[in-house]
């Protein structure tokens, strides 16, 4: 197991399904991890984002209750902070700009999104 | 004062004179020393009151009078002067009486002439001289006195009758009138006219005047008495025997010794014979210039020795355009007017005739006449007059203008060189012939034929050369031979087509033309024969025939009908037989009757008009195409016709005929109707199916556009000249560069063009437009054309992005759906004593996900569930019909569609633990599920209110164990406000559980409302 792999980060979900959210909130916690949120709406995750002073990385659902995560994606973008789409979605809706993020299909488990973490964080 | 300087005393000019006079230079010395009888005698003359004179000592040196000075007229200028000097031409009669007194006899002469004649007197006047010696004292005679007195008239004597007489002997009438002019004596006049002597008037001598002459014979007479001039008057005087005579009157006035006319004196001099004569030569010299005019003959005189100058007649004058005043002129004058080649040599003749011994002069010349410029010719005659010496006198002839002789003779010469000319040039052989066959004249061209002169048919050397095909081998026999039959009288026109051997042993076409000449009574005397070269047109016509034949053969071979119709009536004389196979009508039967009504009967007569004009087009010279319509009789069948008809022209230019090919092109025709609705119908295809279609022709960079290309460009139809660059400047700025990158790549690349692009119109519209095409190359590779279709596909791509954003939701929602089911069977395993309980749980919980999918995926885009669907559905399963459950709230609220699911779960979770633990497990239980319309909430949705309360439930401890840490707790406490911004309540009661969800909804129930109100 890795559970230590995401140990110490500090890092921000945002996830409109509450299900889905509180297991991913739970995986993350598991690896070592301090969630920030989860946030199940574009606005909540925009104050998230500006009120938090340290985040290490986000996992950003793309459609938050029918908003795009992308003006979020922004905001993090500009304060360099890494983060993964994780997404139901293929990746066409994806802007351009966004071309070299890291991307995840849910449902993704037994680590996989820790392990898409550790690698944006580390490029 | 010294008086000898006064001496003489007097003041008249002469003592005047006497005294300033130096008498030093004459013989009397300086007057002061005179002696005292010169002064005495001097003093005598000075006074005398007849004009006298002194003459002194030996020199006879004189002084005279004021008197005496007046009378001589010779002035103060005579003294001092000899007596033979003062008395000038009467001295000879004074000489002696002088010598006499001197000698000391008073003398006295008599009639002596003393100076000048005076006006109206008859010579000098005549005075008596008396002439006295002059004493000394000592009675020596110192010089001589002469006193003058005028001599008295004579009266009417002898001498005078006499003079009178001879005066009548000569003179028609002599007479005499008073200054008034008033008859004094004229027998003679009464005498001669035979007018009675009553006349006491100045005007009554007019009455023998011819009336045609009186008043200008009265008005000069009348000039004359006022005058005081001599008169000479000529006019007409009655005749006593009756007529009239001509009459010179000379008249002259007589004057008194005051000068004062006293009478006037006249005499009529015959004149009669003069003045025939002058008559008579006036009209000589009229008839000879009329002879002249009418002879167109100028007459001349040239005196040579009065320096050439000429006497020009009226007709000379005419015919050389003088001024007709002018009848007198120089050399130089008539020189000037002759022309300037012809100057030097006219002059030359002239003046040779007049310097040689010639009698007579001829001479030709041109001027240029004045009067107009006109350039004449003239022929000059004359004879030259000379004295005993052969020198030149006169030069008398006449000049008559030859220009129309000159221009006849011209023409005349240049009509007879130019008629040898052509003879000698004619492309015939023309010859004449005597009547034993020998040309006595005969043109290059004869000489060709017949080198030797002779005609064949008596030339048996050259006769060979000859022959006249009339059949197989038969010739025309040498004694009918054309000039042969001409001598025999035979006119042998238009002849006869021969052949003959040249030289080179080549056969050439000939006709022979004779025509026999004859004398004045009609013997033919010999022949005119004509040879013409007809070799060419002979061959030409055979070539002709051959072509006609071949033209005949192609015209018959046509497919398309060939006539030529007669310009003037328009009918056919010729015809092909692919008439019959068009009309389906026989030629022979066509050409039948008027075959042009026939014809234009067969046209539909809808073109027939048209068909007539065209043809009447060509009839007036111009080449014409057309087409039109026929009914074929036998069938009724329409054929297309297209006619091509053209003028034929004859020689003199006028159409002469009509030719014509007609074209069945009926197949054609149809195939271009049907090609035309194919047409028609594919643009149509392509407007309706919103097709755009370009054509560019890159070379020229011509594009062609459809009507839609137009429209999808946002242009209005027509707006612009469609070009490239029309095209670029409509696509969307963001997009030019890819479209025209496509462009240039597909034309490189040879492959098909294809590239959907956006449109920006004016108004700010964007379209996506898919253009797809292709490029046309010549051999070289070059494009040429490009051409391709276009169409709007906003809407495609629009349904295309929206399906799109379908599939990602699909994969969305699915993925989500697989993570909550993974998600549901974690907390059911989770929640599951052992595996029977988790199989009955998961599997309901797997069905209330599955109604849910089943409520979603019936719904259209805008649909949404309503509470009430909702709940049935889940309550479907639940409700057994009995009574315990009571809904109340209204129909038709509509969730959002992402809050669906999990409220969905949240109340089936309520309702599996209401059949498990609560209202609906137990009996007499009640289960009482409420909603209504709550606030607004702070995002502007409206919120509904849900209470589901559970009442007279027997609660157990372990259900309620089982409540508290269940699912459906959870989501209503956890889930909802997390996912759906709910706010939630859920209570465990002593009778059972009080759930209150207020919740938002779909912004559209208000509009519904909206709508319902």
């Amino acid at each position: 197991m890795r559970e230590q792999s995401l140990s110490g980060l500090r890092i921000l979900v945002a996830e409109d399904e509450f299900m889905i959210a509180t297991d991913l909130a739970r995986e993350l916690a598991d690896a070592g991890a301090t969630v920030l949120g989860p946030t199940a709406s574009l606005e909540k995750t925009l104050q998230l984002i500006q009120t938090e002073a340290a985040i290490d990385a986000s996992i950003l659902d793309i459609n938050l209750q029918g908003d795009m995560i992308f003006p979020a994606a922004d905001l993090l973008q500009e304060r360099g902070v890494p983060f993964l789409f994780a997404t139901g979605y293929d990746g066409s809706i994806i802007p351009r700009r966004f071309e070299g993020v890291g991307r995840f299909d849910k449902p993704a488990g037994n680590g996989v999104i820790a392990l898409a973490l550790r690698e944006a964080i580390t490029r | 004062m010294n008086p000898t300087f006064t001496w003489p005393h007097g003041s008249d000019p002469v003592s005047q004179a006497v005294r300033s006079f130096d008498w030093t230079r004459t013989p009397l010395g300086d007057s002061a020393l005179w002696t005292a009888d010169l002064k005495l005698a001097a003093g005598g003359v000075l006074d005398n009151a007849l004009p006298a004179m002194l003459a002194w000592g030996p020199g006879r040196t004189t002084i005279f009078n004021d008197g005496f000075g007046t009378l001589f007229g010779s002035g103060v200028i005579g003294l001092g002067r000899t007596l033979a000097e003062v008395w000038q031409k009467a001295w000879p009669a004074i000489e002696a009486a002088a010598d006499r007194v001197m000698a000391g006899r008073p003398t006295i002469v008599e009639d002596v002439a003393v100076g000048e004649a005076r006006p109206g007197l008859i010579g000098p006047p005549r005075y008596t001289v008396a002439l006295s010696p002059c004493r000394a004292m000592d009675g020596t005679i110192l010089g001589l006195v002469a006193t003058l007195a005028r001599q008295a008239l004579p009266l009417a004597s002898e001498a005078e009758a006499g003079f009178r007489e001879l005066m009548a002997g000569f003179a028609q009438a002599v007479w005499e009138t008073d200054a008034e002019g008033v008859p004094i004596w004229s027998p003679t006049w009464h005498d001669f006219t035979g007018l009675a002597e009553t006349m006491a008037t100045v005007d009554a001598w007019l009455d023998a005047v011819h009336p045609a002459d009186r008043e200008d014979a009265g008005q000069r007479w009348r000039q004359a008495l006022a005058s005081g001039e001599s008169v000479d008057i000529e006019f007409r005087l009655r005749r006593a025997e009756g007529g009239w005579a001509w009459t010179n009157v000379r008249a002259v006035p007589i004057r008194g010794p005051d000068g004062a006319i006293r009478r006037w004196f006249g005499v009529n001099l015959d004149v009669t014979r003069r003045k025939a004569a002058e008559v008579s030569l006036r009209e000589r010299e009229a008839e000879l210039a009329r002879v002249q005019r009418i002879g167109g003959i100028g007459g001349i005189k040239v005196d040579v020795r009065d320096g050439l100058v000429g006497e020009r007649s009226p007709e000379y004058r005419r015919l050389h355009g003088m001024p007709d005043e002018k009848s007198r002129e120089s050399h130089a004058e008539w020189l000037s007017r002759v022309h300037p080649e012809d100057r030097a040599l006219a002059e030359r003749r002239f003046l040779d005739a007049i310097a040689g011994d010639v009698r007579s002069y001829e001479n030709e010349y041109r001027i240029i006449r004045p009067s107009d410029g006109a350039i004449r010719w003239i022929y000059a005659r004359a004879d030259i007059e000379r004295d005993a010496d052969g020198q030149a006198l006169r030069v008398v002839g006449a000049h008559i203008d030859i220009t129309d002789r000159k221009r006849i003779e011209s023409e005349l010469r240049d009509s007879e060189e130019r008629l040898l000319r052509t003879f000698d040039a004619l492309p015939v052989g023309v010859g004449v012939t005597d009547q034993t066959g020998h040309m006595s004249r005969l043109n290059p061209m004869m000489r060709r034929f017949l080198p030797n002169a002779i005609i064949p048919s008596r030339s048996p050397e050259r006769q060979w050369r000859w022959r006249a095909p009339i059949g197989n081998d038969v010739s025309v026999l040498p004694e009918n031979f054309p000039a042969a039959r001409a001598l025999r009288g035979e006119e042998v026109v238009p002849g006869l087509e021969m052949l003959y051997r040249d030289e080179d042993g080549a056969e050439v076409w000939t006709r022979i033309s004779a025509v026999p000449l004859r004398d004045e009574v009609g013997a033919v005397t010999g022949a005119v024969v004509v040879v013409a070269d007809i070799n060419d047109a002979k061959r030409a016509e055979e070539t002709l025939r051959e072509s006609e034949e071949l033209l005949r053969r192609f015209g018959e071979a046509s497919q398309d009908v060939l006539w030529i119709r007669d310009a003037e009536t328009l009918q056919w004389t010729y015809l092909t037989p692919a008439f019959e196979q068009i009309y389906g009508l026989g030629v022979n039967e066509a050409l039948d009757g008027d075959n042009f009504r026939n014809w234009t009967d067969l046209i539909v007569p809808e073109d027939r008009p048209m068909a007539l004009g065209f043809i009447a087009r060509a009839r007036n010279g111009e080449q014409v195409a057309f087409e039109y319509r026929i009914r074929r009789p036998f069938d009724g069948g329409i054929r297309w016709m297209r006619n091509t008809d053209f003028p034929m022209f004859g020689r003199d230019g006028k159409v002469e005929s009509i030719g014509g090919i007609g074209q069945d092109f009926t197949d054609k025709k149809l195939f271009e109707e049907r090609l035309r609705g194919e047409e028609e119908r594919l643009r149509l295809a392509l407007e309706s199916g919103r097709l755009a279609t370009w054509d560019w022709d890159i070379a020229s960079g011509r594009v062609e556009w459809s009507d839609e290309h137009y429209r999808q460009q946002g242009y209005r139809v027509g707006e612009v000249a469609p070009s490239y660059e029309a095209w670029r400047a409509r696509v969307h700025p963001e997009d030019v560069e890819a479209a025209e990158a496509a462009l240039v790549a597909a034309r490189e690349g040879r492959h098909v063009y294809a590239c959907e692009f956006r449109t920006l119109h004016p108004d700010g519209t964007v379209r996506w437009l898919d253009a797809q095409g292709r490029f046309f190359y010549d051999i070289d590779g070059t494009p040429l054309r490009m051409i391709g279709v276009m169409q709007d596909v906003t809407e495609r791509r629009h349904w295309q992005e929206r399906l799109q954003v379908l599939v990602g939701e699909l994969q969305h929602r699915t993925r989500n759906l697989l993570r909550i089911v993974r998600s549901v069977a974690d907390r059911t395993i989770a929640g599951s004593a052992d595996l029977e309980a988790f199989r009955e749980s998961f599997l309901d919980r797997l069905d209330a996900l599955a109604r849910i999918q089943g409520l979603l995926s019936r719904l259209g885009d805008h649909d949404r569930v309503t509470f009430d669907d909702l709940l049935s559905a889940e309550l479907s399963v639940i409700d057994d019909g009995s009574g315990r459950v009571v809904l109340d709230g209204p129909k038709g609220i509509r969730l959002r569609s992402s809050t669906v699911q999990i409220l969905a779960m949240a109340l089936h979770e309520l309702a599996t633990n209401a059949m498990k633990y609560g209202a609906l497990r137990h009996a007499g239980a009640k289960l009482s599920i409420r909603w209504w319309w709550g606030e607004t909430d702070t995002r502007g949705r409206p919120t509904l209110n849900i209470e589901w309360v559970e009442s007279g439930v027997p609660i157990v401890t372990r259900d309620i164990e089982a409540l508290g840490r269940g699912q459906g707790r959870e989501l209503i406490e956890r889930a909802l406000p997390y996912q759906l911004d709910a706010e939630t309540r859920y209570e465990l009661h002593s009778d059972g559980i009080r759930c209150a969800i207020a919740l938002p909804v779909s912004a559209s129930n208000l509009t519904r409302e909206v709508d319902h109100a």
